[in-house]
């Protein structure tokens, strides 16, 4: 057993001697091994593409055509029309093009907001870690909907909102997340020493602690990514997100899913389909990262 | 024990009092005027006044918050601006059809996720762990939207074999019959958290000294997981299930409007969409408190079963 391990701490000793382009690479190399992380890449690939050509290979969403509504899927209409004869294949890969814009921007809004609380709340502890730390336990008292369904009523629906709300939303989840690594880092050395060097405690934050806990932080991002889209979805099937007639899986859902029992299947089927697949993507993508951080 | 409870339960009073100001200030405060958002912006300016009269909306935001705390506490929830009707019965009323959707969802999916978290565990490393595995945590990432239309699709329209429609069933065979369809999207979201969860606390019993001391004395192996091991890997799991339940009660807006059941969910969404703001503050504070229980029923339980936490809280 000790044998057998000396080696393995050997060469991370010396890995880690070595810088951080060793690492870097080491990183890079576990997650390219993974077909996890190949599958997860090609799916998102596929949504940005689309997201930004997606009118140049599918066609007109917004282009009506009344002699042909509620058509299934055909030669023509891959996915079939809806109620306005309105090509569904169109509206699905031009649909992601809210979600792939509000996703990243809103999960980066939390996770500055998230690091910058967690890092104070980790490290000032004290009266300032518990007053937030309550307010945090409040937030996350109420499901993520609930919480959106109020933001969006205190700023009315649209898509700055819901980055806004979803930032809010995050930050308390990412907080927590950050204090608790901060909480791991400060009885080290490096801590200790850069304490007696007389450095301020903001420099000690940002620049000796915050590299050190960029991991899980990042591994939080990738995670919320995915819940970002989870809630775009479910805010915007409700009507709180962007209106009609602009595409939209979560809105185009909400005003078609009646119509499946009569038949019409195919106008949000395959909106909830594109939506399983993004999702999926970013999962795969997102757990990739985090056993390749482990490895490395 | 009982300082261990005390503790706990002012530190959830504290944060229901937080919650509070919150849920005050996001719907009472933000949106500006309540009354010209109930009456529209074509209502005569002496109806508004007299609307901002009879909310209470003209008065100074600390003592709005005052009387409405005040009322709350004693447990007067105030008038629906929907309903023209006393809030405490439609919610009391919402919340049992919301409690029996839940209490379905989580009668399939507390034995099925552990089973699977176990199975995983016991299977460890093998193809079946990485199926179930993978299963599970993509379950989780689906929202119930998608996987709802997915269900309504195949169940409702292709099979035809399960309503679609929550309402309507009647008895209680009846009613679960019903809610069969609504609850498998609630199902599959909380499988991953408890299958993940059940599979690392297995795994970590698994590696555990006193499962191998429990081997190495002759136990048989069926006798050594019952006794020894899922004690001790199912303790997390308690605590997954009960934190999950915020969650639930999120997924409950969207599961109960998808398939129309008027629980809590669809009463909040419905407070929302139509600007019912001392409904809205009333439910979503009940949700809190409701969430606040369930976790502190979970830590005691927790504590109740795990002597090593109870002997830390006593110290």
């Amino acid at each position: 057993m000790s044998i057998s391990s000396v080696p393995v701490e050997s060469s991370a000793a010396l890995g880690a001697a070595q810088g951080a382009p060793d690492l870097r690479r080491e990183f890079l190399r576990s997650l390219v091994r993974q077909p996890a992380f190949m599958v997860g890449s090609a799916i998102i690939l596929f949504w940005i593409i689309s997201a930004i050509f997606g009118s140049l290979f599918a066609g007109n969403p917004y282009a009506q055509n009344l002699l042909s509504i509620n058509k299934g899927p055909s030669g023509a209409h891959w996915f079939g029309t809806d109620q306005l004869g309105r090509d569904m294949f169109a509206r699905v890969i031009v649909g992601s093009r809210d979600v792939l814009i509000i996703a990243p921007l809103a999960t980066l809004l939390g996770t500055v907001c998230g690091t910058i609380l967690g890092l104070f709340m980790g490290y000032l502890r004290g009266l300032f870690d518990d007053v937030v730390g309550r307010i945090v336990e409040a937030f996350l008292a109420l499901p993520l909907v609930v919480t959106g369904i109020l933001g969006v009523i205190a700023l009315g629906g649209s898509n700055l909102t819901l980055i806004i709300v979803i930032g809010i939303v995050f930050t308390p989840l990412i907080a927590r997340t950050v204090r608790a690594a901060v909480l791991g880092e400060q009885d080290l050395d490096y801590v200790a020493a850069a304490r007696l060097r007389g450095e301020s405690s903001l420099y000690i934050m940002f620049a000796e602690i915050l590299p050190n806990v960029l991991a899980p932080i990042m591994v939080e991002f990738t995670v919320r990514v995915g819940y970002a889209v989870f809630t775009i979805v479910t805010l915007s099937f409700l009507g709180f997100g962007l209106q009609p007639p602009s595409p939209n899986w979560g809105a185009d859902i909400s005003t078609n899913y009646t119509l499946i029992t009569t038949g019409y299947w195919w106008e949000s089927l395959f909106d909830a389909l594109a939506i399983a697949t993004l999702v999926i993507g970013i999962n795969m993508f997102a757990t990739s990262v985090e056993s390749a951080l482990d490895a490395s | 024990m009982l300082g261990f409870l005390a503790k706990r339960i002012a530190l959830a009073i504290v944060t229901l009092f937080i919650l509070s100001l919150i849920v005050f200030f996001a719907a009472q405060v933000l949106p500006g005027d309540p009354a010209r958002e109930v009456l529209g912006p074509l209502a005569a300016k002496s109806a508004v006044q007299a609307l901002d009269k009879q909310l209470g909306t003209n008065r100074p935001v600390i003592d709005q918050y005052g009387t409405w705390l005040g009322h709350i506490v004693t447990g007067n929830f105030g008038t629906s601006t929907q309903y023209q009707s006393a809030i405490g019965p439609i919610l009391g009323k919402a919340l049992v059809n919301s409690l029996k959707l839940a209490a379905l969802a989580f009668v399939i999916v507390v034995p099925l996720g552990i089973l699977g978290g176990v199975v995983a565990a016991l299977r460890y490393g093998t193809r079946v762990d990485r199926v179930i595995s993978v299963f599970g945590l993509s379950a989780t990432v689906i929202p119930e939207v998608v996987s709802g239309i997915i269900l309504i699709a195949v169940f409702g329209l292709w099979l035809n074999i399960l309503p679609v429609q929550a309402t309507g069933g009647s008895g209680f065979g009846g009613t679960i019959y019903h809610l069969i369809l609504p609850a498998i999207p609630l199902v599959l979201i909380l499988f991953g958290y408890i299958q993940q969860m059940a599979r690392a606390g297995t795994i970590e019993a698994l590696n555990s000294d006193y499962a191998r001391t429990a081997t190495l004395k002759g136990l048989p192996r069926r006798t050594v997981i019952w006794r020894h091991i899922l004690r001790n890997s199912l303790l997390p799991t308690i605590t997954v299930i009960a934190s999950q339940t915020g969650y639930l009660i999120g997924g409950l807006v969207l599961v109960e409007e998808l398939f129309r059941w008027n629980g809590i969910g669809s009463l909040l969404y419905n407070a929302a969409t139509k600007k019912d703001f001392p409904m809205l503050e009333a439910g979503v504070l009940v949700i809190g408190a409701a969430y606040m229980i369930v976790t502190l029923l979970a830590d005691v339980l927790y504590s109740l079963l795990n002597p090593r936490i109870r002997v830390a809280a006593v110290e």
